[in-house]
């Protein structure tokens, strides 16, 4: 997946010269030490992270900082990466997520917040807002329009779990259900998003 | 089954080398585990899996126990591994329903910057330095004569000579080293000398402010004294005025009818027995002279001295005296004229005088 070729308005910049590289190139030459690559990949793929980041901590001064960590961590592991893992920017999304949740808890257990406190400020597709909907592009229109189709139980124990970090028992003391009953409604809900994020893989 | 959980991990989704690389197969560009493409998982697959908390893991918020199981089974089964990847994609769309917030452009450009700057750091095996310290080493980092350069490498010259982060040939590497290492030790000759300036600066300061805090303690115990002798002043004029407007208080004009000059007005606190007198006009008493205050009484055979004094030069005179006398003994305050020193008589002229009935 290139956000270029998506509705992103990432630019694809030259690299020390060459013609502009998707993301695999990048990350070759980042694993050789180009930390022009470095930038170019920043560049591409800044904005989405940041958001995700500022999604997750509500602070964007603290998701600046997590969003320079995903970006340094990326340099350091760049090397090690296996492209058979996955696309690169779901490493990429998936570091950032990782770094923002250990703050988010950090932060959470400094404050002592409670369960209902966590669970409460995740409230992502609590309201229907088309218009806000419809900003950034087709790709996230498609994603949420997906995640509102999802039955209400089912999107909020997705919702708890990406991005408030809550864990399946948590989530099920917050919604006082069954532990098992979080865990189908989280395997029920991945299976119908499944099915209606199928176009992104024709159009992306 | 525990109640702990893992931070998602970014590095562990498919633990297995073995799993088959979807990423390679070019006969399909379609998003690897979307529906339709290779990684896509039917139905009758997916209840293979039901048995693992896959999306609880992928998630990252399944327990400690049901983590371990589900990688314990990917490292078994390549299927398992490779349904785990699908997943993670469908999860990593989950970042793209976010509203959008874009990121401060000066604040990103910061970010990006020292990001290279770590970058490159890193890979000379350096310490960082910050942007600014780069930017004022940039001009001792270039070649000294590039056209010197030039010649000795063939006459291109068209060499723009190396900068940070460029890649360097060993030539410009040695002399960048050299001029480096002597930059290095002027560096940390001007940082000593930097830090003895300092601190012949702080000491300057610090004498100076000794000095200063001497000064203002002097200040402030002379203005403590002058508050003092002020507020003994304002009680006693405090006091007099009570006693001026209490019922005790008999007062006496004394004037000189012989002339319109000098008067004076006697406030006589009888209760306590303060005399007090005002006297205003008077002239200086003549070389060898004083004025001597005198009580004509009912109750003494003679006059009794009550002091002597000398005028301001402004003729004003305020003199205190304190004698107690019966209330209605008073018949006369007069004022003479007198040898310096005073007599026990008035043997001068009178200058001033008041009835005391």
């Amino acid at each position: 997946m290139n956000p270029s070729s998506g509705d992103h308005t990432y630019q694809s910049r030259t690299v020390n010269g060459s013609p502009s590289l998707d993301d695999a190139g990048l990350m070759r030459r980042i694993a050789d030490g180009d930390e022009h690559a470095l930038a170019a990949l920043y560049d591409r793929w800044a904005q989405p992270v940041y958001a995700l980041v500022v999604q997750v901590l509500r602070d964007r001064d603290e998701a600046e900082d997590v969003v320079e960590e995903t970006f340094w961590q990326v340099w350091q592991r760049a090397s090690s990466y296996d492209a058979t893992r996955g696309a690169i920017h779901t490493w990429i999304l998936t570091i950032a997520r990782s770094r923002a949740l250990d703050r988010l808890r950090a932060k959470q257990r400094r404050k002592g917040e409670s369960l209902t406190a966590r669970g409460d400020a995740v409230q992502l597709f609590a309201e229907s807002d088309p218009e806000r909907d419809a900003e950034g592009g087709e790709r996230r229109t498609i994603v949420v329009n997906a995640m509102r189709a999802l039955p209400e139980e089912q999107r909020r124990a997705l919702e708890l779990a990406y991005f408030g970090g809550l864990s399946q028992s948590e989530i099920a003391d917050y919604l006082r259900q069954p532990l098992g009953t979080v865990k189908t409604r989280m395997r029920l809900g991945m299976q119908k998003l499944r099915e209606r994020l199928a176009i992104l893989g024709e159009t992306v | 089954m525990s109640d702990e959980r893992e931070t998602p991990r970014d590095d562990a989704i498919v633990p297995s080398p073995e799993t088959p690389d979807l990423s390679k197969d070019k006969s399909n560009d379609m998003t690897p585990g979307m529906p339709g493409t290779p990684g896509h998982s039917s139905d009758a697959e997916g209840d293979s899996f039901a048995p693992y908390d896959l999306d609880g893991y992928v998630l990252g918020v399944s327990s400690d126990d049901d983590a371990a199981q589900v990688r314990a089974a990917a490292d078994a089964d390549p299927r398992i591994a490779e349904e785990i990847r699908v997943r993670q994609d469908i999860v990593a769309q989950f970042a793209f329903a976010v509203p959008p917030v874009q990121i401060n452009r000066g604040r990103s450009a910061g970010i990006r910057s020292r990001l290279v700057s770590k970058a490159a750091s890193a890979r000379e095996g350096r310490v960082p330095v910050s942007r600014k310290t780069a930017e004022l080493l940039r001009p001792l980092l270039r070649p000294r004569d590039t056209s010197r350069d030039a010649g000795r490498d063939g006459g291109s010259g068209a060499s723009s000579g190396p900068s940070l982060g460029a890649p360097l040939d060993t030539t410009a590497a040695a002399q960048l080293n050299s001029v480096r290492r002597r930059y290095q030790v002027a560096l940390a000759a001007f940082a000593v000398a930097m830090v003895m300036v300092m601190g012949l600066q702080q000491m300057r300061v610090a004498h100076a402010a000794d000095g200063v805090r001497e000064t203002l303690d002097a200040r402030d115990q002379a203005l403590s004294k002058r508050l003092d002798s002020l507020l003994a002043v304002s009680a006693h004029k405090d006091s007099l005025l009570a006693s001026f407007t209490g019922p005790d208080m008999k007062v006496i004009d004394l004037v000189n009818y012989s002339s319109q000059g000098p008067l004076a007005r006697m406030f006589w606190e009888q209760k306590a027995a303060e005399w007090t007198m005002y006297a205003y006009h008077l002239r200086q008493p003549k070389p060898g002279k004083t004025f001597q205050v005198w009580l004509v009484t009912t109750t003494a055979p003679a006059p009794i001295s009550a002091g002597t004094f000398t005028p301001n030069p402004d003729g004003s005179f305020v003199m205190h005296a304190k004698y107690p006398l019966d209330r209605d003994a008073l018949v006369k305050v007069a004022v003479s004229e007198e040898p310096a020193g005073g007599v026990p008589a008035p043997t001068g002229p009178i200058i001033i005088a008041g009835a005391g009935r």
